[in-house]
């Protein structure tokens, strides 16, 4: 990773990390703060997606289904911006099916590590932690205010791995044998 | 390509070539277990994860795909599994981001595969093993990249194997499914999801194509994304052939030749009093040829094959002390394979890519990933 990067991701981390403790305070403003972030970042995905369609896909076989997908998207994003307060359980849904593969694919992992003979406790503990947020957010799916919390953790969770990455040495050292 | 031919084919391979039954039993250790050093596999014995060569399922399913993320992804796969063929292919369409991609695509005889073998001369029997793994993948991963791309690496609906039958040749449409089971006379095998996402590890290397490249049996046509909708003949028995008869020049070369190995030499000639028993492996339709492999490798020394087990390397590596961890032949593998992805990296770097990450010739200072210095220890042993 260059100099530049990793000061563009520790000020990205930096962001969010305030983010989310403005949320934590006044966790009635985040639903359709988190709708409109959503609705943003699909937006800018399609956006990404048709110039992806441009410059890559447009030389592949079936590259077109990348401009359906991009036009989709950005449709999608549209919607999302203009009902951005109508459309929080779509949300909430989209967060806990995240969770679950994500809480999922830690405690597969923490089983491997420990039939390998690796340190796994850690990873397990995530897991479990994981889980018991999509429970959490699952009983309390109709308050929006659940909605907050577990997006907040999610991005002090995503703040934190980009700030331990940022720090990370990635070169690999080439010793000519 | 898979254990059949990794384990059996090369231990065939390095007794043809003139090793000794117990040196022909490191060298084909080692040829398989690029397919089995992963970072969980590291981790449980304390070794540097670096050196991993390849990434279970899960690992996969867990990786980030972040730059730095496919960065590491790219380093394991075009390292080891699919050597680019010329990383300064003159590409006539796209951007600088789909050139980068396309000179990752694999195919065999390239100037990496030639730096790849002279780089292990002199060096452990477990280092010519993973010199071997990387030849052979090169025919049967070619046309596929070792890094995550839908504009390169995925396939349409375009699919037929052509075998013989009764006689006269058909072709017949493959099934591609997700779940597990596959059925050669249905012509059912397994392939990846498909997505139209770049950087989705379903598009990573022959994920598109299932099990196809793996089978040396199979011959098959397809249209790859980045051929223009052109169709390519994938004849895998001339392939897998071409790969036997390689790695005993190779072998031959590491053994003791003199200068350096060359692309596009092929010992055919110490290959063809066994070729109808070698062509009759290779063609028989069976999606494992261990058992046949294994017959004619134990006819070939008289000697018995044993079984591959990881347990050898780990156990081995658990028992001995920390000093004497770099003697035991899991401990030369790691150097070989540092020593590889390194130098893969490296080309991919001075290439003017960034597909695999950045590469520092070292200068005294530890400015990277620390797991690299070990090869400090390498050059001075020479």
């Amino acid at each position: 990773m260059g100099k530049l990067a990793r000061i563009k991701d520790l000020i990205i981390s930096i962001f969010m990390i305030v983010f989310a403790f403005v949320l934590l305070i006044w966790p009635q403003y985040g639903p359709p703060v988190i709708m409109v972030i959503f609705g943003i970042a699909l937006l800018f995905y399609g956006i990404y997606s048709l110039l992806f369609f441009c410059t890559r896909a447009v030389h592949m076989v079936g590259g077109k289904s990348v401009f359906y997908k991009s036009v989709l998207l950005m449709d999608l994003g549209v919607f999302m911006l203009s009902s951005f307060k109508g459309s929080e359980r779509l949300v909430m849904l989209y967060l806990l099916i995240l969770l679950a593969a994500s809480g999922a694919i830690d405690i597969v992992r923490a089983l491997e590590f420990r039939k390998q003979g690796a340190g796994w406790v850690l990873r397990a503990i995530a897991g479990v932690v994981t889980i018991l947020l999509l429970i959490v957010g699952f009983i309390y799916r109709k308050d929006p205010t659940t909605m907050v919390y577990v997006f907040c953790i999610g991005l002090l969770y995503s703040a934190a791995t980009r700030i331990v990455a940022v720090f990370r040495k990635t070169a690999v050292v080439y010793i000519p044998q | 390509m898979q254990l059949d031919f990794h384990y059996y084919a090369t231990y065939c391979a390095a007794y043809l070539a003139g090793y000794s039954h117990e040196e022909c039993l490191k060298i084909c250790y080692s040829a398989q277990f690029p397919d089995n050093c992963t970072r969980t596999f590291l981790a449980g014995v304390r070794a540097p994860v670096s050196a991993a060569t390849t990434q279970t399922a899960i690992e996969m399913a867990d990786a980030k795909t972040d730059p730095v993320g496919l960065q590491d992804i790219t380093r394991i796969w075009a390292s080891f599994h699919f050597l680019p063929y010329d990383l300064n292919a003159d590409v006539k369409k796209g951007g600088k981001a789909y050139k980068n991609k396309y000179r990752l695509i694999c195919n065999p005889n390239g100037e990496l595969l030639k730096e790849t073998v002279n780089l292990v001369k002199d060096k452990s029997l477990e280092a010519v093993g993973m010199a071997m793994h990387i030849l052979a993948d090169t025919w049967a991963h070619r046309y596929f990249a070792g890094t995550p791309s839908v504009v390169i690496n995925s396939t349409n609906n375009y699919f037929y194997e052509i075998l013989e039958e009764n006689g006269e040749w058909t072709e017949r449409f493959v099934n591609f499914k997700h779940t597990p089971g596959e059925d050669i006379d249905k012509c059912s095998y397994i392939n990846s999801l498909g997505t139209d996402s770049e950087s989705s590890v379903m598009n990573l290397g022959h994920g598109r194509a299932g099990h196809l490249p793996d089978y040396s049996f199979m011959r098959y046509k397809f249209m790859p994304a980045w051929n223009d909708y052109k169709v390519i003949y994938k004849d895998n028995p001339e392939d897998y052939y071409h790969a036997f008869c390689q790695m005993i020049y190779a072998m031959t070369f590491l053994r003791g030749g003199a200068g350096t190995f060359e692309t596009g030499v092929y010992a055919t000639d110490i290959a063809r009093p066994y070729d109808e028993e070698i062509h009759g492996i290779i063609e028989k339709r069976q999606l494992d040829a261990s058992a046949d492999w294994k017959a004619f490798g134990e006819k070939l020394s008289g000697k018995e094959i044993p079984d591959f087990s990881v347990e050898v390397f780990r156990t081995e590596y658990m028992n001995a002390s920390d000093e004497k961890k770099d003697d035991t032949g899991l401990g030369k593998f790691i150097l070989a394979s540092l020593a590889h992805k390194s130098m893969v990296t490296n080309r991919i770097y001075r290439s003017g890519s960034m597909l695999a990450g950045y590469s520092l010739e070292y200068d005294g200072r530890n400015v990277g990933i620390k797991d690299y210095l070990k090869l400090l220890g390498l050059r001075k042993r020479g």
